[in-house]
């Protein structure tokens, strides 16, 4: 999740069952291509309807999607920690993501 | 290099331009060789033609040739076959020209604002800022001015250049085959003709004995252009002349040339400046030696022969096409064999050298320069020539060609082209089969014999292109294209391609848009069939550029990133680079796509070992991902930015970087956090190897400045011995406001006590700790020879442990006198301060005679730790002293263990640095003025500034047998202890507590000569005893003391030292006496100890010293008294007169609970004091007199108090007291010494009020009632003959049980009686904070309170007085009259109307029937005045009709005060029932 300062408010990375550590050497890469994406999204946003985009860029091997959304936390641009939300995104993520 | 700032079109024509051979003679090459240049050289600069030429095409139009370019080169051999990669050489090259291109340091930026983000670029190219450019790029290149490339990459462009140079000649293309040959003879030549002849049959040799694949020509018939050199400083100028006619008769006079040169002699214009074109052209000049010098060294292995080869220019190795001139060959070349082939340009180098040492020429012309011996006259020549050999010999040749391969073509067209294809199909594909077998290369199509027909068409069209003929070159192109693709011949297809597209991009008036999409199916081709890179990137290269020119910045940077492979980091970098400057270039920049493909291009150019680029790139991309909280990018990107810096020798820069790394937020692992700051500290290590003076910063551990925390004085010792220190201030206490508040006041209370009760406008309270809640705005004061301690916050973020050893505070001093405006910091003169800063390297106890400064050896902080450490100064000197920073050394400490260990040898491997961090201290917001709310402003905090006074006197307090706990009441001897513990005497000892009733210290006169050891005292009484056994009816002993003797009575007291000051090193014991709190619970308890210097003027004018104590109080007893009047007559009491009887009965409660030990209480004494009664006898009927207490026990004590006699009580002017007591026990208390007549005084309510509690609540209410004043006057007055203000002090003995021993415990109670009838308590009445009070909003008014008949009873005491039988003989007489006397006495003060009233008046039946049968005879109402205090007897009869018991208290006494005509009388309040028993006779 992103700010409006293009500043991460959230981040959290799925990994496939079998795998319990990502390589650290692609977590750098995960936010580069995230934030470069950033600039499709702007561009993609304005032509779509949908509050969805599946895929507004890709790098190599990884695919951008992006969703619109207010933010409903109460501090606007500061960073979400809540173990509650983390959970819930584990949850969904897991379902949608790896299921 | 590529300064040129050329258009597209420039550029696109210019990568393909007519290529012109060279063959020199040798003595050709000398004469040339004296400009430091081959000819090929030489000529270069003057390449692009300033005239325009004309062709004739095959139509017979006129066709103008503008700005055409031709290339010239020698001629080198090589039997290899074009490649589709570029030679390991060539990337060699490539590599090289793109690491000496760099951006100028310091260069005007660029800023671009888009969206969110503001980028700044520097690099700009070299062009700029070369004086002499603007001056000669018009004369020398003819740049055009008219639209200028935007990008500011000039590597970039040199590689393109360079790249598009170096591409080998191929067989399906003509482009870069030679169609010219220049053959070059000097005029000094013997016979130049024949020289002429051996070069033409060497052209000839080369072109045609099939001994070489390279050069590759143009056509078989090769147009020979015969020049004629000549030298004009040594050649006889008429005999080349000569020659020339010669030489035009035999070739022709537009087939050869006399070029003159060389006309410049040393000596006579050496001061002339000539301008070098020829150093742009040669990729490299003195300013990028060092720097490529630097990073091949870097890059590559250790090179014996680069030391000092730095200086010199080495022109050979920078030829575009190779090294090796094949003409001239020199035997040091030798070296660039031996050294390994990274390093061949550093050998090339030590060739020029050494060739330059023994060149007269190349060192007259100084290192660097070409053309030494040209006049700008012999520039004009060579111009000329370029102009002559073009227009009269090339352009000809190129239309004379055009014209036969179009009739050829022409010719040919006679047969249909579907019939050609056909007869092709038909006849089993002619040679199809042939060349697929001759050329195992099939897999990417057709290839064609080089002098194959389908390629005329081909040929025609490179020719057409390469004179600008773009219309007929695309239609060329286009037909080709046709054929080659239906042949399948996919290489020439795709060539054709490409030329297509770009001859359609070159057209004048763009007849049609550029068909971007057979560049792409060229490119595609190239790279996926093929496997042509070079070619691919050839083709990519034009149409990014064309893309771009266009608008097409988005196609551009696909094409560009498609074009990125693992074949080559070089280009791959450069290429992303490129496509990154795309993105940014759009008309919606996109900045964060920016950010990421310089990132990438980074990581390739890295790759490809271009550091400065890679640096370049992340720094760059680096502004975009600052400080948005992407921090794992971040993390990568400051690390490769300071592995970066710190290989390019920046280590400034790659500290800087890993510092962020370090201090971020950081979200990586332990591990990589661990390598990160092994990172650093190497990094930061080599830095400071560097005789730097001042220490560095370090970003590590983070130190939270505003938490730091200043200590003024020794640390507090806890005990010595058995004596308990004062606990003072110290580190370990958490500020409290409060508390800091309490202090203050007690201690406002002792200065103002010491100047006459008034607080000093400048008052300051005394500060020892600061912190972030105190007021820092002045300078605190310090006192020379004592220690400051600071305490200093450290905070590790990081996931690893950090070991810092050698800690200790970085400070400046200015001693006093020196500088005298240094008070405010503000204003600095440097020159004056002292500073431990450089010594520290060297020897860290050189300031130590000014300031000690204490060392921490080693201080270790766990992962993600905040610890604090305490690090002492002690100043030596006054003056002004400036805690700065602190210093320390600082190392990964080992992960296996936690604690530091002393021997400090596992640290030796481990990587240690020294640096420093500064305490800076921002000081609280401003918010006064205007200004201040609208600015963040923040006022100095000056904590860490101590101004360090000359010696104050020191004092400590110790405490001997002081305790914790006491019973509420108990009566406690302790010893109090005060050292001077400095060098000066100290006075004016005082103390202010929050509980002075807690303590004292004995009053002079009073005090008994108790014993001052504390150990002799011990198990001694507290109180001044006399044996005395109490007898049966004793009265009590009096004592009448003053309360002057008593006289520290206010919360501050003066602490009887005996002598006026304490003397260094003196000490002395004082007794203490503590009484338990009278409420129970754990109280604390504060003593502010105040004391001053005999000296005055002291920038500091007190010292204070702090004292708390808890003292937990458990119950002991409950005292609860009440007062009555004594209903006996007057006359009856032994020794009083007048009214003065009144009985006190005081109930004594154990309510001790049973933890505390206790078995019982003993009462010992009673006594009572007061000015104006007191105790006169205990008249207890029970008569024990020793009054035992066993828990939850209650014991009833009775005593008679009489007034005290009255001229004590009159003598007002001072306060007299009489100590009246009664021992229950065997010994008398003297309750009015010390501590009992102290603690009586000190437990007094401080304001003398209870007196007028109830009368002045009374009298408010009164006044609400009715405001006059004699309602007033009345009201005190019926008061006044209620009060009482006896005060009782019970004494007591506990006897505890403690450890298997008995302990004896004593202690007093206090009750204060102030009226008649109410009953007072020793216990503080517990507050019922608890009830709930209604909101009210209406304050309710008052309820009318009338002077009740309670009030007014009391005036006057009634007493009836009679014979309790009467016998009376009813029989004789059926009257009987019994006297009865009624006893008067007033009470008050005051004159009482007294209204008595016998007659029979009851209302109740019970009464009517008693009172049936009994009268009073006589006058029956009365009516009289009683003076204050007087007692009347009246004698009345009371009559009786039969025998009987009967209640005679029937009179009603109504009394009012005199003068009271608007009151009422009211009815006296009736004692009990007054029994008579009339007998029967």
């Amino acid at each position: 999740m992103v700010g409006h300062h293009d500043n991460p408010v959230f981040e959290m990375e799925f990994l496939p069952a079998g795998k319990s550590e990502s390589k650290d050497d692609h977590r750098h890469l995960n936010q580069f291509i995230a934030h470069a994406a950033l600039d499709l999204v702007d561009e993609n946003m304005w032509l779509s309807n949908s509050m969805y985009l599946k895929t507004v860029d890709k790098f190599n091997e990884w695919f951008v999607s992006a969703f619109f959304a207010m933010n409903p936390f109460y501090e606007i641009n500061a960073p979400v920690r809540s173990t509650a939300f983390e959970r819930k995104v584990q949850f969904l993520g897991k379902k949608h993501l790896l299921g | 290099m590529a300064q040129c700032v050329q258009s597209v079109q420039e550029f696109v024509q210019d990568s393909f331009v007519p290529m012109v051979a060279v063959l020199c003679s040798e003595e050709a090459e000398r004469v040339t060789r004296k400009n430091n240049l081959n000819f090929a050289e030489l000529l270069r600069p003057f390449c692009k033609l300033t005239s325009e030429g004309h062709i004739r095409d095959p139509n017979n139009q006129v066709q103008v040739v503008k700005n055409l370019r031709i290339c010239i080169n020698n001629v080198v051999t090589s039997p290899n076959t074009a490649s589709a990669a570029l030679s390991p050489s060539q990337r060699r090259l490539l590599n090289e020209v793109v690491l000496a291109c760099q951006p100028q340091e310091g260069a005007v930026t660029n800023a671009i604002t888009a969206g969110d983000y503001d980028l700044n670029f520097s690099d700009h190219s070299l062009k700029a800022s070369l004086p002499w450019y603007s001056v000669w790029r018009e004369t020398l290149l003819e740049v055009s001015t008219s639209e200028h490339c935007t990008a500011t990459t000039p590597w970039f462009e040199t590689y393109r250049e360079n790249f598009l140079q170096s591409m080998p000649a191929s067989d399906h293309e003509f482009l870069n085959h030679y169609l010219a040959c220049l053959l070059v003879v000097s005029s000094t030549e013997a016979v130049p003709v024949e020289q002429f002849l051996k070069l033409s049959q060497e052209q000839h040799r080369i072109q045609h004995s099939g001994e070489y694949t390279n050069p590759k020509w143009f056509i078989p018939n090769t147009l020979k252009y015969y020049v004629l050199l000549h030298d004009m400083s040594e050649g006889d100028e008429q005999r080349a002349e000569t020659v020339y006619e010669d030489m035009k008769q035999r070739y022709g006079p537009q087939g050869c040339y006399l070029l003159k040169m060389n006309s410049r002699t040393l000596s006579t214009e050496e001061d002339e400046q000539i301008p070098d074109p020829w150093s742009q052209y040669l990729h490299r000049n003195n300013l990028h030696n060092q720097e490529i010098l630097d990073d091949l060294t870097v890059n590559s292995a250790p090179v014996e022969n680069s030391v000092g080869a730095a200086e010199v220019d080495y022109p050979h190795s920078t030829e575009k096409d190779g090294v090796s001139n094949s003409l001239e060959s020199h035997p040091l070349q030798l070296d660039t064999v031996s050294s390994p082939g990274s390093l061949h340009t550093l050998s090339a180098l030590n060739t020029a050298v050494k060739k330059g040492a023994r060149d007269p020429e190349c060192v007259a012309g100084g290192a660097g320069s070409h053309g030494a011996c040209l006049t700008l006259n012999d520039h004009d020549h060579i111009r000329q020539f370029i102009q002559e050999f073009t227009s009269r010999g090339l352009l000809p040749h190129i239309e004379k060609n055009i014209r036969q391969l179009n009739d050829q073509l022409v010719s040919r067209k006679g047969l249909s082209r579907s019939l050609f294809t056909a007869t092709k199909k038909w006849f089993g594909g002619g040679k199809a089969p042939e060349k697929s077998i001759s050329e195992p290369k099939s897999t990417f199509g057709l290839l064609y014999p080089p002098e194959a027909p389908e390629l005329q068409i081909r040929k025609m069209a490179d020719l057409c292109f390469l004179v600008q003929h773009y219309e007929l070159a695309y239609n060329c192109y286009h037909t080709a294209k046709k054929d080659f693709l239906s042949d399948q011949a996919m290489l020439y297809a795709a060539g054709a391609l490409e030329m297509a597209a770009v001859s359609a991009f070159l057209q004048a008036g763009a007849p049609r848009p550029y068909p971007s999409h057979y560049m792409d199916t060229a490119i595609q081709t190239y790279r996926d069939v093929c496997k042509n890179m070079v070619l691919a990137e050839r083709s990519a290269l034009l149409s990014a550029e064309i893309l771009k020119s266009q608008g097409k910045y988005s196609e551009a940077a696909t094409l560009l990133i498609k074009m990125t492979s693992e074949d080559s980091d070089l280009r791959s970098a450069l290429l992303l680079e490129q496509a990154a400057h795309c993105f940014i270039n759009m008309r919606n920049p996109m900045v964060r796509k920016f950010a990421f493909h310089m990132i990438l291009a980074g990581h390739r150019f890295s790759k490809a070992g271009q550091r400065k680029h890679a640096l370049r790139c992340y720094s760059q991309a680096m502004q975009v991902y600052k400080e948005r909280g992407w921090s794992l990018a971040e993390d990568h990107i400051n690390f490769t930015i300071g592995r970066q810096s710190f290989t390019l020798r920046q280590p400034d820069n790659a500290v800087i970087a890993f510092k962020q790394i370090l201090t971020n937020d950081s979200r990586q692992t332990a591990t990589q956090q661990g390598a990160f700051l092994r990172e650093y500290l190497y990094v930061y290590k080599s830095v400071i190897g560097g005789n730097e003076l001042s220490l560095p910063q370090l970003p590590l551990p983070c130190i939270h400045s505003s938490a730091t925390r200043v200590y003024f004085g020794h640390e507090r010792r806890l005990a010595e011995g058995e004596k308990q220190a004062a606990t003072h201030v110290s580190l370990d206490q958490e500020y409290d406001q409060d508390l800091a508040a309490m202090w203050c006041r007690l201690e406002e209370q002792i200065v103002a006590s010491d100047n006459r009760g008034i607080v000093p406008a400048n008052f300051q309270p005394s500060q020892c700790c600061l912190n972030s809640q105190t007021d820092n705005l002045r300078h605190p004061l310090a006192v020379v020879e004592e220690p400051v301690i600071v305490e200093v916050t450290f905070r590790n973020p990081l996931k690893v442990p950090l070991a810092l050893s050698n800690l200790s505070l970085l400070w400046r001093f200015t001693a006093d006198g020196s500088a005298p405006s240094q008070v405010e910091t503000t204003e600095e003169s440097e020159a004056d301060f002292i500073t431990n800063e450089e010594t520290l390297d060297i020897e860290m106890t050189q300031k130590d005679d000014i300031v000690t400064t204490e060392t921490i050896l080693d201080f270790h902080m766990g992962p993600e730790e905040t610890k604090m450490a305490r690090l002492r100064l002690l100043p030596h000197r006054t003056g002004q002293l400036n805690i700065v920073g602190v210093v320390y050394n600082l190392a990964e400490a080992s992960p296996g263990e936690i604690a530091p260990s002393t021997d400090g040898q596992h640290t030796m491997d481990l990587m240690v640095v020294r640096g420093k961090q500064d305490l800076k201290i921002q000081g609280p917001r401003l918010n006064l003025t205007k200004e201040d709310k609208m600015l963040v402003r923040h006022g100095p905090d000056r904590r860490l500034d101590p101004i360090i006074t000359a010696s104050m006197p020191l004092m400590e307090v110790f405490f001997l047998q002081f305790p914790t706990a006491l019973l509420c009441g108990e009566i406690r001897k302790a010893y109090v202890e005060f050292c001077n513990v400095s060098s000066v005497p100290l006075c004016g000892l005082r103390v202010a507590s929050t509980h002075p009733d807690f303590f004292t210290f004995g009053s002079q006169a009073t005090t008994p000569l108790t014993p001052l050891s504390p150990t002799s005292a011990e198990n001694c009484s507290a109180y001044k005893t006399l044996a005395m056994t109490p007898q049966p009816g004793s009265v009590a002993s009096e004592m009448l003391v003053s309360a002057e003797d008593f006289s520290q009575l206010s919360s501050v007291m003066e602490i009887p030292i005996g002598g006026k000051a304490l003397q260094p090193g003196e000490s002395i014991q004082l007794p203490l006496w503590l009484r338990g709190p009278d409420q129970e619970g754990v109280h604390e308890i504060n003593f502010l100890f105040y004391y001053q210097s005999t000296e005055k003027g002291n920038k500091i004018s007190h010292r204070v010293l702090r004292h708390t104590v808890f003292i937990c109080a458990s119950r002991s007893l409950s005292v609860q008294a009440s007062a009555s009047r004594s209903s006996v007559p007057p006359h009856h009491s032994v020794d009083a007169k007048g009214s003065g009887g009144t009985l006190v009965f005081i109930d004594v409660e154990n309510i001790n609970t049973s933890e505390s030990g206790v078995r019982e209480f003993h009462i010992v004494q009673v006594s009572s004091s007061s000015q104006h009664w007191r105790l006169h006898k205990c008249i207890n009927p029970a008569r024990d007199t020793d009054c035992k207490l066993t828990s939850r026990k209650r014991a009833k004590l009775c005593f008679r108090a009489t007034r005290c006699k009255p001229q004590q009580a009159t003598s007002d002017t001072i306060e007299r007291y009489t100590f009246a007591d009664l021992n229950l026990g065997n010994e008398r208390i003297i309750s009015s010494s010390t501590p009992c007549g102290d603690f009586f005084f000190r437990c007094r309510p401080r304001n003398p009020e209870p007196k007028l509690v109830t009368s002045s609540r009374t009298s408010s209410s009164c006044k609400i009632q009715s405001p006059e004043d004699r309602a007033t006057d009345l009201t005190n007055m019926v008061k006044k003959c209620n009060e009482l203000d006896l005060n009782i002090i019970v004494i007591w003995k506990a006897f505890v049980v403690e450890d298997n021993k008995q302990l004896i415990l004593e202690g007093q109670l206090h009750v204060a009686l102030q009226t008649i009838g109410k009953e007072a308590t020793s216990l503080t009445p517990k507050e019922e904070a608890q009830e709930m009070v209604l909101l009210k909003f209406k304050s309710e008014l008052p309820l009318p309170v009338a002077l009740g008949s309670v009030e007014l009873s009391q005036l006057i005491k009634t007493n009836l007085h009679y014979p309790e039988t009467y016998t009376h003989p009813f029989v004789q007489d059926s009257l009987c009259l019994v006297p009865v006397t009624l006893t008067l006495s007033n009470c008050s003060m005051a004159l009482v109307d007294v209204f008595i009233d016998l007659r029979h008046k009851s209302n109740s039946q019970e009464s009517l029937e008693v009172h049936n049968s009994f009268t009073w005879v006589g006058q029956t109402q009365y009516k009289m005045q009683l003076k204050p205090q007087e007692v009347l007897c009246l004698t009345l009869r009371a009559c009786f009709l039969q025998a009987g018991v009967y209640n005679i208290n029937t009179p009603r006494v109504f009394a009012k005060p005199a003068k009271q005509v608007a009151l009422s009388e009211t009815s006296q309040q009736t004692a009990s029932p007054a029994l008579i028993i009339i007998n029967n006779a």
